[in-house]
């Protein structure tokens, strides 16, 4: 089965002037389902998302051109600039349509897609979707990523830390000036596709009520709390996490 | 630069340095673009890289011809997607008495030599600036600096590419394109096939002028220059030596290079005949990496030597200071 990463195959798109790299869990026959990670991660974190979802699809976990295995740019791309590029290897690989699960900062760049290639948007699921305008500071959001840490599994840390020395400080802090700027809560009401915000119980990154008001503010939205996690719901509740998508796979919508 | 996953095209990747880089990028787990002419020995060499454990493509390509050059740039992008280092590798040569080289041959050692390096670098630099970063390698000699009876139009290249990569560096300087490097190689003599394929007009067969290195360490100096590029790099501590020696005594260093170019690097009694070697047709074949001088067993036994030459001398010294 897998290799010694966990993942059965890893795949290289020559799309969005870059070399995409993708790594693949599942039979190659099943419906897919491709994630997007959020800022400084690479596709690692979906990890146990895949396995989890072995049976049923075939999880695609890209990394957006700056991340993980993809090089990027030397300027770093805004929010816009990763969702084109998404969008580029979406119809490069042919899969759009597929369900798209997204974690974090990774929800705004699925959000910013349906701006401009809504045609590429299939189910989607927001998993902690950012950034919550009530706390729209890097103060804020830091003293939030610090109060989110007791609730994330500590072997999440040596995984990120990888994707981080692999971003740089530099992208790292620019794509999240990016992110701060960006009016997702505008961009809500473009998402034609039904769509389920999933947030952890503890997350203090994504309060309640401002994933109430996401989920709200998309024409087809619903939200999901997962009890007992924090932010990263893919990595500490996958299970939890795969049963929300599974019935998007059967039924092409909630 | 990280190797792993990084594209790499290499120019000259069917023999000997070129074909010893492509094996090295992809044991690094590089994606590898092969260029030459011989589509045989490509094909061959993609399956020794994929092999390695890295993905390869072969693209016969003569880079005398610009519109192929650019299309091999084209192949790159559209297969892998970018193009983050660009190795100019594809070199020929010819040995003769100034005045017996046919001007023919004299001009089609510039033109691949020269030309060659020219059109990979106007290829591969507008995709590395557009990126904002990338490296460019382009593999001279130190006979650009150490000067050699004979090969006129070999060392006039040679020469011409190093002061290329200097003025192509000058020009990123001034645009500002910081990420963007240019690296100049400069191998001594390399057990290569370079010297069975050479043109020669002398009348004695061409041999490796030792101390002779392996293909495989002038790869591995061109896969470190990718993790951390440096303006100019001497492979072989006798390269090194040469090169100081040219700049210190310049004037020694040239008759004393005239005196060992005619004694060791032609056979004194094995003669050649006349021949254009692969300059206008290429070898045929597979190709291979090493020419067969021994240049692991040679640099193994100067090892050795040095060792025992050392060791011997401290046991002496010691003695004698007793």
């Amino acid at each position: 089965m897998g290799s010694l990463s966990g993942w059965d195959g890893h795949e290289f798109t020559a799309a969005a002037g870059t070399r995409v790299h993708a790594a693949l869990i599942g039979p190659a026959d099943a419906p897919a389902v491709v994630c997007v990670h959020g800022l400084g991660c690479s596709h690692r974190y979906f990890r146990p998302l895949a396995q989890a979802l072995r049976g049923d699809a075939r999880v695609v976990a890209l990394d957006l051109p700056g991340f993980g295995r993809t090089r990027g740019p030397a300027d770093t791309l805004d929010v816009r600039g990763l969702s084109r590029a998404l969008a580029d290897w979406l119809r490069a690989t042919a899969r759009g349509g597929a369900v798209l699960v997204a974690n974090s900062n990774g929800c705004q760049v699925a959000v910013d897609l349906a701006v401009h290639s809504p045609q590429l948007l299939g189910p989607l699921v927001l998993v902690g979707p950012t950034i919550d305008r009530r706390a729209r500071s890097a103060a804020q959001q830091f003293a939030r990523l610090v109060a989110d840490q007791p609730w994330e599994r500590p072997t999440l840390g040596p995984v990120l830390a990888r994707d981080w020395i692999a971003c740089g400080a530099r992208r790292y802090v620019q794509t999240f000036a990016y992110m701060l700027a960006d009016p997702i809560e505008r961009k809500l009401r473009h998402v034609p596709v039904p769509t389920i915000v999933v947030r952890g119980r503890r997350d203090p990154i994504v309060s309640r009520t401002w994933a109430q008001e996401v989920a709200l503010g998309l024409p087809r939205g619903r939200l999901e709390e997962v009890p007992g996690v924090g932010h990263t719901v893919n990595w500490s509740a996958p299970e939890h996490l795969a049963g929300i998508v599974r019935p998007l796979l059967a039924r092409g919508g909630p | 630069m990280r190797v792993r996953d990084a594209v790499v095209v290499v120019t000259g990747a069917s023999s000997g340095i070129g074909r010893a880089t492509a094996l090295a990028c992809s044991g690094k787990g590089a994606a590898v673009v092969l260029a030459a002419r011989r589509e045989e020995a490509l094909q061959q060499v993609a399956r020794e890289c994929e092999a390695a454990g890295g993905v390869a493509v072969a693209v016969p390509t003569d880079v005398t011809d610009a519109d192929a050059v650019l299309a091999l740039a084209g192949r790159a992008v559209q297969r892998f997607g970018r193009i983050d280092v660009w190795v100019n590798c594809a070199a020929v040569t010819a040995f003769a008495p100034f005045q017996e080289i046919p001007l023919e041959d004299f001009r089609r050692v510039l033109d691949v030599d020269v030309m060659g390096y020219v059109h990979g670098a106007r290829a591969a630099l507008p995709r590395l600036r557009e990126q904002g970063t990338g490296v460019l390698i382009n593999v001279s000699s130190i006979v650009s600096v150490v000067p050699q009876p004979y090969t006129h139009a070999y060392s006039m290249s040679k020469a011409a590419v190093r002061v290329l990569s200097a003025s192509l560096r000058q020009e990123l300087r001034l645009d500002g394109a910081k990420g963007v490097k240019v690296c100049t190689v400069m191998p001594a003599t390399i057990d290569t096939p370079f010297f069975d394929h050479t043109a020669n007009y002398t009348g004695r067969k061409a041999k490796a002028m030792p101390p002779v290195y392996s293909a495989e360490r002038v790869a591995r100096t061109i896969v470190n220059l990718i993790r951390v590029p440096r303006r100019e790099v001497v492979v072989g501590p006798m390269g090194r030596n040469l090169v100081l020696q040219a700049k210190l005594a310049p004037g020694f260093t040239e008759r004393m290079m005239a005196l060992q170019v005619d004694k060791t690097h032609l056979y004194r009694n094995t003669p050649a005949p006349a021949g254009q070697g692969n300059l206008f047709e290429p070898a045929p074949g597979t190709g291979s990496v090493s020419g067969g001088w021994h240049g692991k067993r040679q640099t193994a036994l100067r090892r050795g030597a040095s060792l025992a030459l050392l060791t011997g001398s401290v046991a002496v010294a010691r003695r004698w200071a007793r």
